[in-house]
């Protein structure tokens, strides 16, 4: 074998481990969590709320929107045409301790690793613990996840995508979208939008 | 003397070892780990620096194979992520994009395409099966068949798509809103409002 062909080899070799390295890094900084876990409280659970909408039914669930039916279904399209996945499991039960703290620390193992911002950790004695994590890319958040560990309910929800908070905004209290209070934290565009609205045209 | 005291002084007694015993025994711990092996397993990490080592050409010839393969794979990915998304586009291309508005719910009244009222809650019960589409075969698109083909075979094929869209919007609406509420729920939580919510 002439030493040319033992090279293309070895350089063959080299690339495809650097690309191995590559995919993996860029994996763990995907914004989507495994949860497939927690399936195992099915049978236990009071009560079982198991939602996963990949990208495929997000794709198919925006031909059903219409831009020309109403402003606000034009935005809820432009609001989940970026988003690639919403993941939901929540397990009630009827008595406390029917999940243990490794359940709940193998999310959390997760939420702790690279990429995750804490957004907002609260534990109360009584309620549990409720975590919010985002992660972003500049101002741009590229996915959500909140970990609610109550002590009779484990709620888990993902969402994977970029989220549009102004959108989101514009969207409380329609299409089931409960009020977020985010007027504070996208205030200025809000008012912008008012002022824009009060000028007259020209 | 029991038996098996005779049996076992048998089997321990003296034998002499055969000739040259001792000598081939010393000469094979005196004897140097083999060369050709050390070298062998230090042939594929030196093989590793030499590549990277030596003259330009070899180099240009390392990063030209590196170069082309990153392309290949990269086209490989964008071919196959193109293929998968016109799979889902075609699928979804079959569904008329101006659905008419959902008729309003005879019970409530309420019309699903309407903004909902505070503290609506969307029904979680059952949702149908989701089936994405399958893409349409080229040969069954010729000309003559599609004439012989009835108009109503089509229009079932469009009204199930369209059903399956409107599974797939109530999911997606289902997922947003509990999404978010749980974020509302984590949000209480924060501003110390531990009142039961539900």
């Amino acid at each position: 074998m002439s030493s040319l062909h033992k090279n293309l080899i070895r350089a063959i070799w080299v690339c495809l481990v650097a690309s191995f390295l590559a995919v993996v890094t860029a994996h763990a900084q995907e914004p989507r969590i495994q949860i497939s876990h927690l399936e195992k409280f099915a049978d236990k659970a009071d009560k079982v709320i198991d939602v996963t909408v990949d990208e495929n039914i997000i794709k198919l669930a925006l031909s059903a929107f219409s831009d020309h039916r109403s402003p606000d279904e034009k935005k809820i399209k432009e609001l989940l045409s970026t988003l690639k996945g919403i993941y939901v499991k929540r397990y009630e039960f009827e008595t406390e301790g029917e999940y243990t703290k490794d359940d709940a620390e193998m999310i959390r193992s997760q939420l702790n690793g690279p990429g995750w911002q804490h957004v907002a950790n609260v534990r109360s004695k009584r309620q549990g613990s409720f975590e919010v994590v985002i992660m972003s890319e500049g101002s741009v958040i590229k996915g959500l996840a909140v970990l609610a560990a109550e002590p009779k309910a484990l709620t888990v929800v993902n969402v994977v995508g970029p989220i549009d908070l102004a959108k989101l905004r514009d969207l409380e209290g329609k299409f089931g979208i409960p009020h977020l209070g985010l007027e504070a934290a996208t205030g200025e565009s809000k008012d912008q939008e008012k002022s824009e609205s009060k000028k007259p045209p020209q | 003397m029991s038996r098996i005291d005779e049996e076992l002084k048998l089997a321990f007694r003296r034998e002499p070892a055969p000739s040259g015993f001792s000598d081939r025994l010393m000469a094979r711990i005196n004897q140097q780990p083999d060369p050709a092996a050390h070298r062998a397993e230090r042939r594929f990490w030196s093989a590793l620096v030499n590549l990277f080592r030596g003259s330009s050409s070899r180099l240009i010839a390392v990063a030209a194979t590196a170069l082309i393969l990153l392309l290949a794979g990269f086209a490989g990915y964008r071919v196959l992520r193109q293929s998968a998304e016109k799979r889902s586009t075609i699928a979804i291309n079959e569904i008329d994009v101006n659905t008419p508005p959902r008729p309003a719910d005879p019970k409530t009244g309420t019309n699903q395409n309407e903004p909902n009222r505070p503290g609506e809650q969307i029904n979680t019960s059952k949702f149908p099966p989701l089936k994405v589409a399958a893409k349409p075969s080229s040969g069954a698109s010729s000309k003559g068949r599609r004439s012989a083909a009835p108009d109503t075979a089509q229009r079932e094929r469009i009204g199930a798509n369209q059903a399956e869209a409107q599974a797939a919007k109530e999911r997606v609406l289902l997922a947003l809103h509990i999404a978010t509420s749980t974020l509302v729920e984590a949000q209480r939580m924060v501003q110390g409002d531990e009142r039961p919510s539900k």
